[in-house]
């Protein structure tokens, strides 16, 4: 019976003795495959409408456009000093009068002008009591209504000062270049004919400026801004140092006001900053004159389109990062003595123009690498958690390269900023990987690197010890591309052509009781 | 001995608080019991036996309660909490134990009022049991992580039931079959139980995908779980005894005849759906709630029926003077929360050195369903009141900190 009693009491006592330990949230290590991006880059995703844009035929084309022009042309003047002196004035005869008029300078001739500035200077001397009244008129000046211009004498002494503006000289449209003024003096007196009554002296001594002008200018040059800067250049990527541009063109409209031909004067300077290449093209036609810029008329401009492509596909071939207009003017031609030109004040000549560099290049062996490492910053919290849960880390990549491009991407950690691509010493972690180019993909279908969708495979490890650095406060990212070499390249911008990406990140992190506050 | 009834009182002062299970004595003998019921209760285990014998059963004084799962114990939990990590060979012997899921049964089961007249008995109890399973590979999501790329999960993996209901049961038994002399007496008996529906909680749809690979990480959760309270039902009983041989006793039952519970009071389904399709980590942001669709709500079920599979049971017992041994094999025709189509069997002995004071034993076989129990009681008998106390463990010989599991059980029948 003891025995019975001493055996029960010994189950009771396994049952009440059972220790059962405080609950905590065990450590342990698993396995997360997160998928992180699946994301299509499109080639037309780089068309910004504004510096990179697709022509008719899809390929994607840098581009450059703007405008530009010269001042407006301001006032025509004409240089005469027109000075006669003592006309002696007799009564009952009327005196008509011839005076040359001509550019002192010889660089114009008129044959219509309204004129914004000018004076005629006349005195009348010793005239005779009896005369009461002495009328001038000028045939060649004239009135907007169309009548002459005339002044009179009332008695005053001295030189009078009568003001040109607003009126008109020569005939407009009518190609006759006025070259001189016909003065009419009718005397009017109570004396008998053939009496001297008087002397008359006029001048036009100050040169007439004209707001409209018909009729030659000779050694007019109308310039544009001294330098202006046609076409500022940002390359994608950075990849002017591995590309060199095949084919470029240059349009530029020219909208002349001037009634008059100009020729059109002056260089492209294109320069690459980068290696401080510089190249400068004349402005010249393929038989090396210069190009010759229809007039406009009064009732409207001139348009002249003029094409650039072998000058400009030379420019291209050092990769400008900008391309200037140097010395840009233009000289207007007097034409024939038949012909007459026509300007007014506020007319110019402005010019659009437009560059446009397709994608077409070769590839070279150069490596692309930014100058400085990119620093990477984690933050405390975020360092903390690698260096806390993270065991390793495996990025697994699926890229499906649709572009005629393939590159070898090269990525360095350093934890300095002084990180060498060719310098092993001076960085931690090197990772890299081979994007083939679409050619490469298609003829090599059944590669084991590749999926039956044409995808290629990449796989990219962190070890722990590789890990660590990402704890460090000092983390740096040197990134390099190295292009394939595979001869003239055409990257065209249509749905077809993409990179599209996706990536699977493997982390083994170790679960911990405080990770959920971290996270 | 007095420590026994303080901890038997103290297990039974628990009893609301654990859900759902299963009877009183049987668990003595790891439920080979069904040649050992006499009186009240042989209503339930076989009413062939309702005999010539008083008894009386008194509120909650035959209780039984009983939990277990197939898989963890307190060692184990000791371990890990201890060591405060789970090794490569932890989360291995882990996920062996589980055998594809994860366990989990209780069941409750305590007398209201019973009493035996003569050769009938009228008997009421309640009765809770509880089931639930987690598949393997959320504990695989759990431990290793989404190492693999593909994930499905089912109802037949995870799932989760209970069913609670009270029976008035009426039975009378001790009836011979008309049989030629030289076959052995064969006594018949049956039970019928009207049962009113307590509660009731069952998966009605569970399957889930989770996918995480270069498409994306696409996740689909639907479940829809059915409550329902106030429902009636049925379910009957017969079974044979006889004594083939002199002490050895053969018996045989088959229960949950029309066995039903209509629930037609409260019915109500509650869906819960969480679907997101080809998620990258990068393209989620606060305002991306979006790429998670989760939808909730709930409905008006309309009446069904719970059924009660109908369960077989064989027994054999040999009486000696001191000692009895028993074997009982049960099977049922249909899984529910009340049955298995996984057949078990279980023994049991009984030691009477002093009448006033028998031990019993039991033990039963693990199968896929769970691991094997190792019963112990005591009673303490006299010509009018039997008291009885034990307990039983899952998956160890002696309820300890290896056991899955713990039952325990107290049986206090009065007889005039």
């Amino acid at each position: 019976m003891k025995r019975l009693v001493m055996m029960l009491i010994l189950i009771a006592g396994l049952l009440v003795s059972c220790n059962i330990s405080k609950p905590v949230l065990p450590e342990w290590d698993v396995t997360l495959n997160i998928p992180l991006i699946s994301r299509s880059f499109f080639v037309s995703d780089l068309v910004d409408s504004v510096n990179i844009i697709t022509d008719d035929n899809d390929i994607l084309t840098i581009t450059g456009s703007g405008s530009m022009e010269s001042p407006p042309f301001g006032l025509v003047r004409l240089s005469t000093n027109i000075s006669t002196n003592n006309i002696p004035l007799v009564s009952g005869i009327n005196a008509d009068i011839a005076l040359p008029l001509f550019d002192s300078a010889g660089e114009t001739d008129v044959s219509y002008g309204e004129i914004a500035t000018g004076v005629l200077k006349t005195m009348f001397a010793d005239i005779a009591p009896e005369v009461t009244l002495i009328e001038l008129s000028i045939e060649e000046f004239r009135f907007p209504n169309g009548e002459s211009f005339s002044i009179s004498y009332h008695g005053e002494s001295g030189w009078q000062e009568h003001s040109l503006a607003s009126l008109r000289i020569g005939t407009i449209d009518s190609g006759v270049i006025v070259d001189s003024l016909h003065l009419s003096v009718r005397i009017f007196s109570s004396l008998p004919d053939k009496v001297p009554v008087g002397n008359m002296s006029l001048g036009i001594t100050e040169p007439i400026c004209f707001r409209v002008f018909q009729g030659h200018l000779r050694e007019r040059t109308v310039w544009l801004d001294e330098e202006s800067t046609f076409i500022d250049i940002e390359y994608p990527f950075g990849i002017e140092d591995a590309i060199r541009l095949q084919e470029a063109s240059l349009k530029i409209y020219i909208t002349n006001e001037l009634g008059f031909h100009c020729t059109f004067h002056g260089s492209f300077l294109a320069e690459n900053s980068r290696t401080g290449e510089k190249l400068s093209m004349p402005i010249l036609d393929e038989n090396d004159n210069p190009y010759t810029i229809n007039p406009g008329t009064l009732a409207g401009p001139s348009f002249t389109e003029l094409i650039f492509e072998d000058n400009i596909s030379r420019l291209f071939q050092i990769m400008p990062d900008n391309i200037s207009l140097q010395d840009a003017n233009f000289t207007l031609c007097c034409g024939t003595e038949e012909e007459v030109g026509s300007v007014r004040e506020t007319d110019k000549i402005s010019l659009r123009y437009q560059a446009d560099a397709p994608f077409i290049f070769e590839l070279t062996e150069s490596t692309i690498a930014p100058e400085k490492p990119m620093e990477l910053n984690l933050s405390d919290e975020q360092r903390d958690l690698i260096r806390t849960y993270a065991n390793d880390a495996h990025l697994g990549l699926m890229i499906k390269n649709k572009i005629p491009l393939g590159f070898t991407a090269n990525l360095y950690f350093g934890d300095t900023d002084t990180i060498d691509h060719e310098d092993s010493s001076t960085y931690l972690i090197h990772k890299s990987l081979l994007l083939r180019s679409n050619k490469w993909v298609e003829e090599n279908p059944t590669h084991p690197d590749l999926t039956q969708d044409g995808y290629q495979l990449f796989n990219l490890s962190l070890s722990r010890a590789e890990m660590e650095l990402f704890s460090n406060a000092d983390l740096h990212l040197l990134w390099t591309f190295n292009f394939d070499n595979s001869g003239i390249i055409t990257v065209t911008a249509s749905p077809a052509d993409y990179i599209h990406i996706k990536s699977m990140m493997r982390l083994n992190v170790r679960i911990k009781e405080d990770m959920w506050d971290d996270f | 001995m007095g420590r026994l009834l303080i901890l038997g009182l103290i297990l039974l002062l628990t009893l609301p608080l654990v859900a759902g299970n299963s009877a009183g004595l049987p668990i003595f003998f790891a439920d080979s019991y069904m040649l050992r019921a006499r009186g009240v209760e042989a209503n339930y285990w076989n009413p062939a036996l309702l005999n010539r014998m008083g008894e009386l059963w008194l509120p909650a004084l035959n209780t039984g309660i009983s939990f277990n799962n197939n898989a963890l114990d307190l060692k184990y939990y000791n371990h890990i909490m201890d060591n405060k990590e789970i090794t490569e060979s932890d989360k291995e012997e882990l996920l062996n134990r589980m055998g594809g899921r994860l366990r989990f049964n209780a069941k409750v089961e305590s007398s209201i009022v019973g009493f035996c007249m003569g050769d009938a008995a009228l008997s009421s109890s309640l009765h809770l049991f509880g089931k639930a399973k987690l598949s393997q590979r959320y504990l695989d999501l759990l431990l290793y992580g989404n190492e693999e790329e593909h994930y499905e999960f089912s109802k037949k993996d995870t799932n989760v039931e209970s069913l609670g209901y009270i029976d008035l049961t009426v039975g009378m038994g001790d009836i011979r079959l008309p049989l030629p002399e030289s076959i052995p007496d064969i006594r018949f008996g049956w039970s019928g139980s009207l049962l009113f529906g307590v509660e009731e909680l069952d998966t009605a749809h569970y399957s889930g995908i989770f996918t995480s690979n270069y498409d994306g990480l696409s996740l689909k959760q639907d479940v829809t779980l059915r409550a329902s309270a106030g429902g009636l039902g049925f379910k009957g009983m017969i079974g044979l005894a006889s004594e083939p041989i002199q002490n050895l006793h053969a018996g045989i039952t088959l229960d949950n005849i029309l066995g039903g519970i209509r629930w037609g009071l409260m019915r109500e389904s509650l869906h819960y759906s969480i679907s997101a399709e080809n998620v990258y980590i990068l393209d989620l942001d606060d305002d991306d709630n979006d790429l998670f669709e989760v939808d909730e709500w709930e409905e008006q079920a309309d009446p069904f029926t719970t059924k009660l599979p109908m369960e077989m049971r064989m027994g054999l017992l040999y009486r000696l003077k001191l000692v009895d041994f028993s074997i009982d094999y049960v099977q049922g025709f249909g899984d529910s929360v009340v049955t298995s189509k996984v057949g078990r069997v279980s023994f049991g002995s009984e030691f009477s050195p002093l009448y006033t004071l028998p031990i019993y034993f039991g033990f039963s076989p693990g199968n896929s369903d769970g691991p094997y129990q190792v019963a112990f009681g005591l009673g303490l008998r006299t010509r009018v009141i039997a008291l009885g106390l034990g307990v039983q463990s899952f998956g160890s010989l002696f309820p300890s900190s290896k056991s899955k599991g713990i039952a325990t059980a107290l049986s206090l029948r009065i007889k005039y």
